[in-house]
């Protein structure tokens, strides 16, 4: 299979029997091309990951193939990078450019809200584009564990919310779920709902709090959306605020996840450049590669690359 | 006369020499114990186990051994602090100094740990330890996959990374899990032919149904063909029941079949099997169900094959 460094003549550095990879989660973005308020006018103080000014440049195709150049990479999927909600639709048509141009990524996991009032014509419009298989929206939540705001506006309780959640499955799309980890029993009664509307947890559900109280809730989390057969997990982002990315600590998350979902539920993504701020993604990629190796070849060949493109169907286009 | 001449002139059961090859000490009073000191008591197989939650020292196991002529025994880690693995090496060896039938002794390891290395290498410089337990990561037969893996399981490769530097430290490894995980233990005998691999209590058949047996045999079975693995046949008990001689008949010969007579060996798992039954009840059952097997085969069974295993002097 042609890599996507081949496919733009580049050299490929990836040793003979590297893994092939679909990377399940990354983002681009060109900020003369579109507006993306967080990596510009609206810098937030609080990210999950602390200071990411290193973040606020450009990240174009060609940075992606620079960063990846020693793995074999076959595919990606592009998740939306919250480009200014006026240019949902307008991040969509960019990112098909990408692929005309680029041969990546190969599928798309747009914007839109729920529960706005254009939610039905906004999300139509992206359905109606071929690479979109799926829908990144997310939900309004607290900002501690200790903090409910099950129904209010914009959560995964309010009517309107799901009412609009609920045309994913009108347009066959997935829904990319990305909640803090005291989010994640809530989200599993979504998944219960619709059990038609696949779901992907990005971000392994952020096992941010590595305490044992702290892992035990995120466990709790992760065992009620693994009941739910629509919901998979992207095996990605470990990065933490205060600590460096730790192999043994991330194997431990990794292998947690594996064991609940199963390797056939679990996707392999590098969530880079935002990733990328704790790891290089040769660290990330051969780091996970090694954390299931004692699996087999099999295994780790759908974990990095079988199952996102199952899940995100990359052979089809639809439209 | 030796034991085993003896045995072989006579033919007598009470002659028999055994080998215990699976047995614990516990001193409650001066060491720490989790799961014998800590209230709550855990869920355990045998369901309560208040009983043996107190001290088991060599005086304790001679008073039990009644008919049986027990030779030597092997002593197993006993769930010691975790905190401080090496400190029960040390207890087992002040132990051994006074009980010369305490002949050699597997050690608590904790091969994911960030001190394994350190570990194994000091264990390597006590003569009496012969290798290590570490009760690998397990799940339940209802949550069990084929691609199973979790933290501390036998396919996390850091757990793997300790495993690899048992050989070159003379240590071998003691697996306890329950059948259903044995086909990760036959992947670890395959990719680590230098150690041996010694399964604990049979594989744990509990469920003795037609169904859970046809599973257990055919896990068993799949181990079975690696070269690098032997079997004990203990901790076969039923809660509440004298012990099963019938119901264990089928299980202790379908052991030997699959791992053949030069593979196994028997074992009381005193004081725990205690909980259930006697220590007289477990031996007496063992030499029922072998009446019918040569003297050869029931010395290899009850104390050779134990003597090589363990590489007892």
């Amino acid at each position: 299979m042609i890599t996507l460094h081949e496919r733009n003549g580049l050299p490929n550095l990836a040793p003979e029997d590297a893994l092939p990879i679909v990377d399940a989660h990354h983002h681009l973005w060109d900020l003369g091309n579109g507006r993306y308020p967080w990596l510009q006018d609206e810098y937030h103080e609080d990210f999950f990951l602390g200071d990411y000014h290193s973040l606020c440049r450009d990240f174009l195709p060609e940075d992606f193939l620079a960063l990846t150049a020693r793995q074999r990479l076959v595919g990606t999927v592009h998740v939306e990078a919250e480009r200014a909600r006026d240019e949902q639709v307008a991040e969509t048509r960019w990112l098909e450019q990408v692929n005309a141009r680029y041969g990546f990524p190969n599928a798309i996991v747009a914007h839109a809200w729920f529960d706005r009032e254009d939610s039905a014509e906004i999300l139509a419009a992206q359905a109606a584009r071929p690479l979109v298989k799926g829908i990144r929206s997310k939900p309004v939540t607290s900002t501690s564990p200790e903090e409910s705001i099950a129904g209010a506006k914009g959560t995964m309780q309010d009517p309107k919310w799901l009412e609009g959640f609920a045309r994913l499955a009108d347009h066959d799309l997935s829904w990319d779920l990305r909640v803090p980890p005291w989010h994640l029993v809530e989200a599993a009664e979504v998944a219960a709902m619709f059990p038609q509307i696949r779901i992907a947890l990005n971000h392994t559900g952020f096992a941010w709090d590595r305490s044992p109280q702290g892992m035990a809730r995120w466990r709790k989390g992760l065992e009620a959306l693994a009941l739910q057969p629509n919901v998979h997990i992207k095996l990605s982002e470990f990065g933490l605020k205060d600590s460096p990315w730790h192999y043994d600590d991330n194997r431990i998350v990794v292998l947690t996840a594996l064991e609940i979902f199963g390797p056939e539920r679990c996707m392999f993504a590098s969530n880079f450049p935002v990733a990328g701020l704790r790891a290089s993604y040769d660290t990330i990629a051969d780091g996970m590669a090694a954390m299931i190796a004692p699996l087999g070849r099999a295994v780790q060949e759908a974990v990095f690359a079988g199952n996102a493109r199952r899940f995100y169907r990359l052979e089809e286009q639809h439209g | 006369m030796d034991n085993r001449a003896r045995f072989l002139a006579s033919g007598e059961d009470a002659d028999l020499p055994i080998v215990d090859a699976h047995q614990h000490y516990f001193d409650i009073e001066h060491h720490y114990y989790p799961w014998l000191n800590d209230r709550p008591l855990r869920p355990f197989r045998y369901g309560d186990y208040s009983s043996i939650c107190r001290n088991f020292l060599p005086q304790d196991y001679r008073r039990l051994t009644g008919r049986h002529r027990i030779v030597q025994t092997v002593v197993i880690e006993g769930e010691w602090d975790p905190a401080t693995p090496a400190d029960e090496v040390r207890f087992v060896e002040s132990l051994a100094n006074d009980e010369p039938t305490l002949a050699a002794m597997v050690a608590q390891a904790w091969l994911d740990r960030e001190d394994a290395s350190q570990l194994l290498r000091q264990y390597a410089d006590h003569p009496l330890v012969r290798g290590v337990r570490h009760k690998p990561t397990v799940t339940s037969l209802e949550a069990w996959r084929e691609d199973f893996v979790a933290p501390g399981s036998m396919r996390d490769p850091r757990w793997r990374e300790g495993y690899a530097q048992l050989a070159e430290n003379g240590l071998h490894f003691e697996l306890q899990a329950p059948w259903w995980h044995l086909a990760e233990a036959a992947e670890l005998a395959r990719d680590f032919p230098d150690v041996t691999l010694v399964v604990n209590h049979t594989a744990l058949p509990a469920d003795r149904s037609e169904e859970g047996l046809a599973g257990w045999r055919k896990n068993l079975a799949l181990l079975a063909r690696e070269p690098n693995v032997a079997l004990k046949i203990s901790g076969i008990c039923m809660p509440g029941k004298a012990w099963p001689v019938e119901a264990n008949r089928v299980v202790v010969n379908d052991a030997i079949s699959i791992f053949d007579v030069s593979r196994c060996a028997f074992a009381s798992n005193y004081p725990v099997d205690g909980v259930v039954n006697g220590m007289s009840e477990i031996f007496d059952g063992f030499k029922t169900i072998t009446r019918d097997r040569s003297p050869n085969d029931r010395l290899a069974l009850f104390h050779d094959n134990a003597r090589r295993i363990y590489r007892l002097a």
